[in-house]
Formats: structure tokens, C-alpha cells, sequence
């Protein structure tokens, strides 16, 4: 899937600027902070909402098309409900006819019910359900019909640690065939799971690579640094990323253009460091 | 309950009326639109020698509109997840069940005032046919805003809840008959005005009836449970 | 394949709809109120007579008002549920589910909108069953029961289906609220009170959008029925069919797709709207124009009788009617055609007719020439400006609409033979005015029998007084009735009567009644007039509630049909609430009598009853006669009137003894006395001599 010169206002706000990320394919993150505009790409993408102009197109359909993309997508939104009245399967059992799928609804039902572990609440009331199973229905009807685009908003945000890893897996097992769009703002989701990411800030694209070319652009940008007193991110010229106490001294990572102080060392960043640099720096 | 909150309290339980109000926003302003246009409309419209024709108009609008606010506060308990949260704000239930429920009936009678005040200064009612009519408003005022908050915290449902007022208040326009409109409304005669004497067993019966109502919704509020939502 | 998809799509869709619906607290919610509602309006019934059933649903605007609340809150509710449940998005990006998901929740509405018509319809044919009413109650009151109940409430729920869909914030609820106040019943209601310029440019406008019974006050019209104007259902149909158009419209994803069908759509919405907001606005002018009745004073005083001098005393030596061809149509407003054969013996007077000034003149022609003419209240002259002489033809279009209380609807309408819709010798008004309300007709004293042919061009029953031959009626009579609406025709031995439908067992039982009616007339009119009224009378026309009047008996006769225009005594008789006294009072009664004193014509009327009945003209049966003696002795009670009573008395004495040819003789003299309109003093002064004389 491509993207060129995608722009979107809200208003006078401009929520998408010149969005080009080309060549989507796997299991691509987007990663920002709230309200870079990861959500209004993601409905872009997923037909909710137009685009003001630019151009999206995968496999020579171009998103123009809407009851053609609408046949190959499948979008968990970041708010995902179902009616709390049904049960699992008569949900999804539900949204296999509507969406028209290939097959026998209720085998396909069945598929992805196995597919995301939800074999034992299948006859359960969706009113019932835990959040993270409550998101795990969301992939499910998601994934009915078997869609070449999966999109999924912040799927992980609110769970457990547990339940997104049991998610991060899922994604990649989903990555393996088909093309899943997934956002979020918890930067180790992207490392666990993405192919390539993508760095939104104020509805700009500021990076599009492998999070080891996001790591790499951080490279020597990132110090750690000691001090007998607590000290902020501005005292210290530079972004702090972590703080410990040990030894009667406060040890402080942080991300910074230029050396922080004598003392400071140069540190291997991490993917979240390299994202608070690409953000706070460029 | 009310008294036994310190001055810091009392504080704190007046910003939290403010707050609902303030959520309400626009809705707030309904009843105070309605009375004023309804207190405009009767004060042209009444007749000393026929004050019947006025006062009925006023025992079947005014009173209903009581329950706008009550309802309307419950929102984010009903409707929305904020709700949840008012709970852990260090308010009992009563304050935030009886307490605001009695706040905004208290704040619905100074329209009431006003409403009876604009009567006597435009038209030639005496004082004490005025204070009648604000007695008798006053009264089903409260028995409709407590009906409201019954309503409320037992069907969980704001519009349902506006549907069962809206069908009282049809009972009350069509259903002249009816018990409920017998028991609700005062009949005043022809040329004449409401004589508190005749009326007072009523008045109290109605009020021991909303009391009563008032005691069951805040015990059903006490019980009050969100829907889980994960 | 691809269609049955699509099929599938569309009933799954409904599926869920009504699994959510059963399964959430709206249905329960919904019930509750419609059972109470029911519950209510039945017991209502109970309280209304087996005749005026009709009154209960006319009176009452709880119910359509309380179905409006319910289903605009309904609408509401079922079109925010995929939003309550966060599941909006997901189904909005499913290729047009956004469209099935909102036809889905119109059949569901619509499942909901049968369930009452079906439960309200049965509930209600139990009552009527119970209270033994007349089976032509059923059909016309399911009908109303779906124009009033039903389409209302299912307009309300598509309503409550777009603010639902469109609104997302907390002005939902007023504005639900006042939507379903403002279209009901309610404010009219809350208005009435204060008679609010009912007649008025707002009041007609709340009544444009009120989608309850547009007449306040109304009772049922026996003879009219319900107010089920075709424009009725023709303004809820394109209001429904506008708010339907519009559900796919509203649409929280603005997008730029088939934007070209949303503004054919909203442009489609709001023709049909105002569509409906014009063919409203013909019932409610009619209503308003009932309500305007009083207003014919207005335009009595403001229009009055034109002086035509001595020349009009004596209008058959001007010209006299030979006959009359008539073309009806009852379209919008009455269309009608008349061609009147005529023989004028003045070539210098103009003609001068009265007609209804309701009707407005199209063409006027003498033998296919174009013929001036001109209006002044309700007299026509036509100028004969040519000089015509001798037999020629005039020939007079014009529309109109009559007087309120004798048009409804296109299909529902009374022209009586005493009320001038067809051009008659004039007589000066058409109405008369009686306690400041114009609802006596001014019938003239006699008219002569012509022939009359009508052709009716319309849909509808119609009723008339003349013989049907071909599609067409004809027949030789002095004035012609007809008349549409809620009516039934029953042969009762050797005559007919066209009655309200509402009154079949009355019907039955009255031919006594009618045998009595028809003895006394035919006896008055020979030897009081010398007249032979309705000699071949073999339909009588009973229109109970016409009229308001106070004085007038209500019956008017022809040569071949009788018009009976009666104070319906609800829960009595139809025919037999009439009394013999008010035979021999239309058959007898002039415009002088308004000057006598009224025990006087009370005297003579039960003085002439008793004769008939001592003399074995009339049995007695069918028709109340009144003692006489119990008129003497409430006379005699006042002390200022012991000369009358005497009087009185000594008629009664005399009747009893006096040989047929001179009591006929003593009541012809006694007739004319009273026509001369004198005084109480003079006329028991002049009946004294001529007892003594007889004596």
C-alpha cells in the first residue's frame, strides 16, 4: 500500500501534513504522540474518513474506490464495542454476513474465535467480557473475511502485560499474510512487532524506517550522566529518558545534541530514546 | 446530611452543584427559557376575575420542569463512564442523591418565586392569593423533581425517564378525571382563586407522598451499580 | 449470488435489530406506556354511549400525543445504539452497511407501528363489542386509529431515527422533547384555554405540523364521521416519505461520495415536506373555517340584503323556473353545473335568484350567450341585459363550498333541497339569523314542483333525493337533496331513509314513527293549506346535529322526499325524537310566527294534534303526540296568562264535540290569524269570537 501527499484539516488545524509512506507492507507501526494524527490516518485508510487531498492505493486500487477498499479492509477502531446483548459468536457471526464473506459464517466464526483464543467465551455475552477480550473480539471481527489490509488503532492500549504480548503475537502471526497498518504510542510494540515503522508528530511524517534505522539516527545522541542532586531535562540540556538513585548519586539517561556535561557518557540508545530524539531534537 | 458538612465541605458541595450545572451546558438553561416564557405569556393572558384559566397552565408546565435538572445531573451516571468517579470525590451518597436533588428543587423554587412575584407586580393578585400559588407550585414541583430522581436511578435511562414525566403531564392535561390528576392537580373554580384552606390535606398528602418517593430513590441509589464496562 | 448477499445482508441486518430491541429495556420501556396509554383510552370508552363512541377518539389527543413521545424517543434510541456500543465505526466501514443498518431500523419501527395498529385496532373492536356499537363504527375507526395513531407514531420514530443519528450531544433531549410537543396535539391544546386566536394565522400554524385531530371542539358529526380528508393522509405520507429519504443523508462521516444523491435527497425531502405542509393546510383552512361559522354574521352585516323595491314581492311576474339540469362534481371544492329553464315575463326586470354566496360564480350564459351579472350577499341578478322573453335556458357555473356544517371533505358533504346551492326564486338570505348564529335555513314558503335532472361526476356515494335512471337521478319535486358522506340508505316499508350509519337498529324500529310523520303531514298540509306536501315523499333524509336552531322544528318537505334536521337526543330514538307538534310546526310555520307569542303556536299546534287524533286521522302511534290538557294547565299556572288559558280550554272543550268540516274550518282561521303575526291580545280576543260563532 502507498500513501502520497496525504493532507487533512480539521478546521484551521491541520491534522495531516504531506503524509508519503510508501511501500506498506507486513506489519508497518505507526508510532507518535497523541495527536500526532496517527488516528485520523488510520480512519483515512480505513474509508471513516476523507482525505482532503493525496492519494492512497494498494494493488492498483485506489482508495477513490471506496466499496472496492472496503471489501479488502478490515479496521479495529481505537474505540472498539460491540452490542453488549449478543454473545461472541452471534457478534461475530453477526458481522460475517454483513460483511459478506466467502464460506459459512459460522465456520468462519469459528476460525477466528480459535484464532484469537476466545474458544471458551465463545457463548459468552459480549457485555461480559474483559477489555482485553473485548479487543481480541475486535481483531476477530477484523480479520472475518480474511482482508489483504488490516488496521488496527492502538489495539494495545489499556491491556495488561499479558494481554499484549498474547495481542503482539497474534499481529505477527497476522503480519505473515496479510498487510496489517497498526498504531500505537507505546514504542516497545514496535520493536516486539513491526516490520517498519513510521514516526508521526504534529501530522507530519518525521521518519519512516526499520526500528534499527530509527535507533541508528539516535546514535551518539545518547548519554548518561551523574549527579550528587536531582536535576531536570533543562539543567541538564537534554531530554531525560531515565533516572535511577544508587549509591547516593542520581544516575540520568537522556537524549541530547551536544555533550550534557563533562562527565557525560555516550550510551546505546533504545527504539524509545531514538523515538524521544527524533521528536524533542529534529 | 447537609448540616453535618463542615464549611470546607459546604465548599466543596457547592462547586460540585456548579460542576453539574456547568456539564449540563446549554440543557441547563431550558427551564429558566420555559418559565420565564411561560410567566410572560400568563402573565398577559391572566384574568383576575378568571385566574383558573392562568393557574391550571402553570400547575400543568411549571411543575414538570422541575425534573429537567435532576435528570439531566444523572447523565454522566447513566449515559456516560465518567460517573464512576463521583464516588470517589469523598461525597456519601445521600449528598450526591437527597443533597443535590434538594439543591436543585431549592434552586427550581426561586423560578417559582419569580414566576408568582411577576403575577402580583403585573396583574392584581393579593399577597396571600400569590403565596398560594406559589405553595401549590412549590409542592408539585417538588413531587415531580423527586419523581425524577426516581425515575432515574431505577429505569437508568434519561429519555425513558422524560417519556414518564411527559405522560404524567398528558394524564394531567387530557386525563382530567383521572387519579393521578385528581390527586396532583388543585381544581380551583371558575372566578375564584386557590383558597389554601380547601386545599391543604392535599397538599400535604402530596408531599408525604414525594417524601416518601424521596426515601425509596435514594435507597434504590445507594444500590446504584455501573454497568461494567472493561 | 451477489443479490442473494445483499439479501442477506438486508434480514440479517433486521435480525439484530429486533434481537436488541426485544433484548434491551425499550421494549419494555415501550410496552409499559402503550399498555397504559390503551388501557386507558379503553375505559375511556366506557364512558361514552354506544352512539357517540366516535366522541372518544375525537376528544382525545393523549393518545396519538403520547405515541409521538414514545416514538420519536424510540427513533432516538435504536438509531444511537451502534454509537452507545462503540460499534459505529465498525460497521460504517463495511460496504453500505451504514444504509442497511438504517433501513433496518425503519422496518423495525415499522414491525413496532403494526404491532400497535394491530393490538390497538383489536383492543378497541373488543370495547365496541362489548358496548354493542353499530358496526359502521369499526372500519372507519381502525382507519383513524392508523391515521391518527400509527403514521404519527411511526413519523415520530423516523424523526427520533435522524436527531438520533445527526445529534451527538446533550441537546438530543430538548429538542426530542419539543419536537414531539410541537408536532401533537398539545399546544393547541395548551392554547385552547385562552381561545389563542384560534382562528388566527398561529394557531392555523401549530395546527399545520399538529399530526392530531385538527378540531378542538369537534364532536362527531354523525353524518360526516371522522375527519379522514384524503389531504390528511396525503401530508403524513409525503412527510414520511421526505424523513425516509433523508435517514441515508444523515451521515456522521462526512464524505464526498454520492453527495450528488444526498442533494437530490434533501431537495426531494423538502418538496415533499412542503407538499405535505399545502395539503395540511386545505383541512386546517376548512377547520378554521368552521370555526369561523360565527363570521357569517360578519358577513351578513357586511353584505346586506340589497332593496330591490316592491318589484321583488312578486317574483313570478318576473320569470318562473321550469326545470333544472344539474352537473355535480365534487372535486376540491364543489364544481357545479346548473342549467335552469326558465320562462321570463319581464324582459325589462332583472333576474334575480338567491344562491349561497359561498359559490362563485364561473360563467354565466342565457341560451349560450354571455350574460352579466352580479353578486350582493347572497342574491344573484342576472341583468338579463339582451331583454329575453319567453322560455329560454340559463345556464349558471360556479364552485364554492357551502356553509360550514354542510361540508367536510370532498366525501363528505349535505345539500339539503331547503338550502339554496342551485339558484331559487329569491328569497333573501339563504341563512336566517336566530340568537346571533346564522343555522336556520330560509326556506321559502312554497315552491313549485319542477323537473330536475343531476348527473354526478365523482367517486364517491352519493345519496339524492330523486330517482336514479342510468347513472343519473331525475324526477319532478320542488327542491333536491343530496348528499356524501357517512350514510346508509334503508327501506322501511313504503319509504326510505338515508340515515347516519351509526343508527341501523333506529332505522328499524321507526317506522311507526315515519308512518305517524308522514299522516300528520299529508293532513296538515291538505286542510291548513290546502297544499298536498310530499304526496310522494318516499325518502326522508335525517341529518341529526345540522342545525343549531332553537325554534325551528328541523323538518322541510317536498313533493317527494322529506329532510329532517333533528337534535339528536344521544342514547334516545332518531326518528322518534321528533314530536308530532314539530310536523304540524314546519308544515304550518311562516316567517310571521317569529312575531307570535309562543304558547299561542303551542296552542294551536297541540290543539290541532288532539283534533287529528279525536278524529282518527292520526292514531297516535310512532310520533309523541303532547297532551294538550298538561299545555293548559302550565298556561293556567301564571296568573298573567289566565285569558289564554281559558282560551286554550275552550278550544280543547270544542275539539271534542265539533264536526270534522268546521274544526278544519276553525283551524285554517285560527292559521291565518297567526299569520298576520298579531298579538296575543287580538288573536285570543279574535279565536274567543269565533268559538263563540261557532258555538
Amino acid at each position: 500500500m502507498d500513501i502520497n501527499n496525504l493532507n487533512k484539516m480539521y478546521g484551521k488545524l491541520k491534522a495531516l501534513d504531506n503524509i508519503c509512506i510508501r511501500d506498506i507492507k507486513g506489519i508497518h507501526g505507526l508510532v507518535g504522540e497523541n495527536g500526532a494524527g496517527k488516528t485520523t490516518l488510520m480512519r483515512i485508510v480505513a474509508t471513516v474518513l476523507e482525505k482532503d487531498s493525496g492519494s492512497i492505493t494498494h494493488n492498483g486500487i485506489s482508495w477513490e474506490e471506496t466499496v472496492k477498499v472496503r471489501n479488502i479492509i478490515g479496521y479495529l477502531p481505537q474505540k472498539f464495542g460491540m452490542y453488549h446483548q449478543l454473545t461472541v459468536n452471534e457478534a461475530l457471526e453477526h458481522v460475517a454476513i454483513l460483511k459478506r464473506i466467502n464460506g459459512d459464517p459460522k465456520e468462519e466464526t469459528k476460525k477466528v474465535i480459535s484464532l484469537v483464543n476466545l474458544d471458551d467465551k465463545a457463548e459468552s455475552k459480549v457485555g461480559s467480557l474483559s477489555g482485553g477480550m473485548i479487543r481480541r473480539l475486535g481483531i476477530a471481527q477484523a480479520i472475518l473475511g480474511n482482508p489483504e489490509i488490516l488496521i488496527v488503532d492502538e489495539p494495545t492500549s489499556g491491556l495488561d502485560p499479558e494481554e499484549r504480548m498474547r495481542f503482539k503475537l497474534l499481529l505477527r502471526q497476522l503480519g505473515n499474510r496479510m498487510t496489517v497498518l497498526f498504531s500505537t504510542h507505546i514504542v516497545d510494540d514496535i520493536e516486539d512487532v513491526c516490520d517498519r515503522v513510521t514516526v508521526m508528530h504534529k501530522g507530519k511524517v518525521m521518519l519512516t524506517g526499520t526500528a534499527a534505522e530509527m535507533i541508528e539516527m539516535a546514535q551518539g545522541n545518547t548519554w548518561t550522566v551523574s549527579s550528587n542532586e536531582e536535576k531536570s531535562g533543562e539543567e541538564l540540556g537534554g531530554v531525560v529518558t531515565d533516572c535511577k538513585y544508587a549509591n547516593g548519586m542520581f544516575h540520568f539517561r537522556l537524549v541530547s545534541d551536544k555533550k550534557p556535561a563533562e562527565s557525560a557518557v555516550r550510551a546505546e540508545p533504545t527504539l524509545e530514546e531514538a523515538y524521544i530524539y527524533l521528536l524533542h531534537m529534529e | 446530611m447537609l448540616h453535618k458538612l463542615g464549611r470546607r465541605e459546604m465548599k466543596r458541595f457547592i462547586r460540585l452543584i456548579l460542576l453539574d450545572y456547568k456539564e449540563m451546558s446549554g440543557v441547563c438553561f431550558i427551564p429558566i427559557v420555559l418559565i420565564l416564557a411561560l410567566t410572560i405569556y400568563g402573565s398577559i393572558m391572566f384574568d383576575p376575575r378568571q385566574p383558573v384559566l392562568v393557574l391550571n397552565m402553570f400547575q400543568q408546565l411549571i411543575p414538570p420542569l422541575a425534573s429537567w435538572w435532576i435528570i439531566m445531573s444523572f447523565y454522566s451516571f447513566v449515559e456516560d463512564e465518567s460517573g464512576e468517579a463521583f464516588f470517589t470525590y469523598g461525597f456519601s451518597r445521600k449528598v450526591i442523591g437527597i443533597g443535590r436533588v434538594c439543591v436543585m428543587i431549592g434552586l427550581f423554587s426561586m423560578l417559582i418565586v419569580l414566576v408568582c412575584t411577576t403575577l402580583m407586580l403585573t396583574n392584581k393578585c393579593s399577597i396571600i392569593e400569590i403565596i398560594n400559588i406559589l405553595l401549590v407550585l412549590w409542592v408539585q414541583s417538588w413531587f415531580y423533581g423527586v419523581i425524577g430522581f426516581l425515575l432515574i436511578v431505577v429505569i437508568k435511562k434519561i429519555l425513558w425517564s422524560f417519556a414518564v414525566i411527559m405522560m404524567i403531564l398528558y394524564f394531567n392535561i387530557w386525563g382530567g378525571l383521572t387519579p393521578l390528576s385528581r390527586y396532583l392537580i388543585v381544581t380551583v373554580e371558575m372566578q375564584k382563586s386557590i383558597d389554601i384552606k380547601e386545599i391543604w390535606l392535599k397538599l400535604v398528602s402530596v408531599f408525604s407522598m414525594t417524601i416518601f418517593f424521596l426515601i425509596i430513590a435514594q435507597v434504590r441509589f445507594t444500590k446504584f451499580r455501573f454497568r461494567a464496562r472493561k | 449470488m451477489k443479490r442473494n448477499h445483499k439479501q442477506n445482508t438486508f434480514l440479517e441486518s433486521i435480525r439484530i435489530e429486533f434481537i436488541l430491541f426485544v433484548k434491551s429495556i425499550n421494549v419494555w420501556a415501550f410496552l409499559v406506556l402503550w399498555f397504559v396509554v390503551l388501557v386507558y383510552f379503553c375505559s375511556l370508552l366506557f364512558t361514552y354511549s354506544q352512539f357517540t363512541l366516535g366522541d372518544a377518539f375525537i376528544s382525545q389527543g393523549l393518545v396519538t400525543q403520547a405515541l409521538l413521545t414514545g416514538g420519536i424517543i424510540l427513533g432516538a434510541i435504536i438509531s444511537s445504539n451502534e454509537r452507545k456500543e462503540d460499534c459505529e465505526e465498525v460497521f460504517y466501514v463495511i460496504s453500505c452497511m451504514h444504509f442497511y443498518k438504517a433501513l433496518a431500523k425503519v422496518v423495525l419501527l415499522l414491525t413496532i407501528s403494526l404491532f400497535v395498529f394491530v393490538t390497538g385496532t383489536l383492543t378497541v373492536f373488543i370495547v365496541f363489542h362489548l358496548l354493542d356499537a353499530a358496526g359502521a363504527y369499526y372500519i372507519p375507526s381502525a382507519a383513524y386509529i392508523l391515521l391518527y395513531w400509527v403514521v404519527p407514531f411511526f413519523i415520530s420514530g423516523m424523526m427520533g431515527c435522524i436527531i438520533g443519528q445527526a445529534m451527538r450531544s446533550k441537546m438530543v433531549y430538548p429538542i426530542v422533547i419539543g419536537i414531539s410537543v410541537f408536532i401533537g396535539p398539545l399546544v393547541p391544546k395548551l392554547a385552547e384555554p385562552f381561545m389563542l386566536t384560534e382562528t388566527g394565522a398561529q394557531y392555523q400554524i401549530y395546527m399545520l405540523f399538529n399530526l392530531g385531530d385538527l378540531n378542538l371542539h369537534a364532536t362527531l358529526n354523525e353524518s360526516y364521521g371522522y375527519c379522514l380528508n384524503k389531504e390528511l393522509w396525503i401530508a403524513r405520507l409525503s412527510v414520511l416519505i421526505g424523513i425516509f429519504l433523508m435517514l441515508p443523508v444523515i451521515n456522521r462521516y462526512k464524505r464526498k461520495d454520492y453527495i450528488h444523491i444526498r442533494i437530490i435527497a434533501i431537495f426531494v425531502t423538502i418538496s415533499l415536506v412542503f407538499i405535505g405542509i399545502l395539503a395540511a393546510n386545505r383541512v386546517v383552512k376548512l377547520q378554521n373555517w368552521y370555526l369561523r361559522q360565527a363570521e357569517l354574521i360578519d358577513y351578513y352585516s357586511d353584505n346586506p340584503e340589497p332593496d330591490f323595491g316592491e318589484s321583488i314581492n312578486d317574483i313570478s311576474s318576473v320569470y318562473e323556473i321550469m326545470g333544472y339540469d344539474i352537473n355535480i362534481d365534487d372535486g376540491l371544492k364543489l364544481n357545479i353545473c346548473t342549467d335552469v329553464g326558465l320562462d321570463i315575463k319581464n324582459k325589462k326586470s332583472p333576474l334575480v335568484f338567491t344562491l349561497f354566496h359561498g359559490f362563485e360564480i364561473v360563467k354565466c350564459t342565457i341560451d349560450g350567450k354571455e350574460e352579466e351579472y352580479k353578486v350582493a350577499g347572497d342574491a344573484l341578478i342576472v341583468e338579463n341585459t339582451k331583454e329575453y322573453e319567453g322560455k329560454h335556458l340559463l345556464r349558471l357555473e360556479y364552485k364554492g363550498i357551502p356553509p360550514a356544517n354542510l361540508y367536510k371533505a370532498s366525501n363528505k358533504w349535505i345539500l339539503p333541497g331547503m338550502f339554496a346551492w342551485i339558484p331559487v326564486e329569491y328569497v333573501g338570505k339563504v341563512m336566517a339569523n336566530e340568537w346571533d348564529t346564522y343555522a336556520m335555513f330560509n326556506y321559502p314558503d312554497s315552491k313549485k314542483d319542477v323537473p330536475i335532472k343531476v348527473e354526478y361526476i365523482g367517486n364517491n356515494e352519493v345519496f339524492c333525493s330523486l330517482d336514479e335512471k342510468d347513472d343519473k337521478w331525475e324526477g319532478i319535486s320542488s327542491g333536491i337533496t343530496m348528499a356524501c358522506g357517512w350514510l346508509d340508505e334503508k327501506e322501511t316499508g313504503k319509504i326510505s331513509v338515508v340515515y347516519p350509519s351509526l343508527y341501523p337498529e333506529n332505522v328499524k324500529q321507526a317506522g311507526a314513527a315515519i308512518d305517524g310523520l308522514l299522516d300528520i303531514t299529508r293532513a296538515a298540509s291538505k286542510e291548513l293549506k290546502g297544499e298536498d306536501k310530499c304526496f310522494e315523499a318516499d325518502k326522508i333524509f335525517v341529518f341529526p346535529s345540522l342545525l343549531h336552531s332553537y325554534s325551528s322544528s328541523g323538518l322541510y318537505f317536498f313533493r317527494d322526499h322529506i329532510v329532517m334536521c333533528i337534535f339528536f337526543d344521544q342514547g334516545g330514538t332518531l326518528i322518534e325524537s321528533i314530536d308530532g307538534r314539530s310536523v304540524v310546526d314546519s308544515v304550518a310555520r311562516t316567517n310571521e310566527w317569529n312575531r307570535v307569542d309562543r304558547d299561542v303556536i303551542w296552542i294551536f299546534e297541540y290543539a290541532y294534534l288532539e283534533s287529528l287524533c279525536i278524529r282518527g286521522v292520526y292514531n297516535g302511534e310512532g310520533l309523541y303526540i303532547p297532551p294538550f290538557e298538561s299545555l293548559i294547565e302550565t298556561i293556567r299556572d301564571d296568573e298573567k296568562r289566565l285569558d289564554l288559558a281559558n282560551m286554550a280550554q275552550r278550544i280543547h272543550d270544542y275539539i271534542s264535540v265539533a264536526d270534522v268540516e268546521k274544526q278544519i274550518e276553525f283551524f285554517r282561521s285560527f292559521l291565518e290569524l297567526i299569520d298576520t303575526g298579531s298579538n296575543v291580545g287580538k288573536i285570543t280576543r279574535v279565536v274567543n269570537e269565533l268559538l263563540d260563532s261557532e258555538t
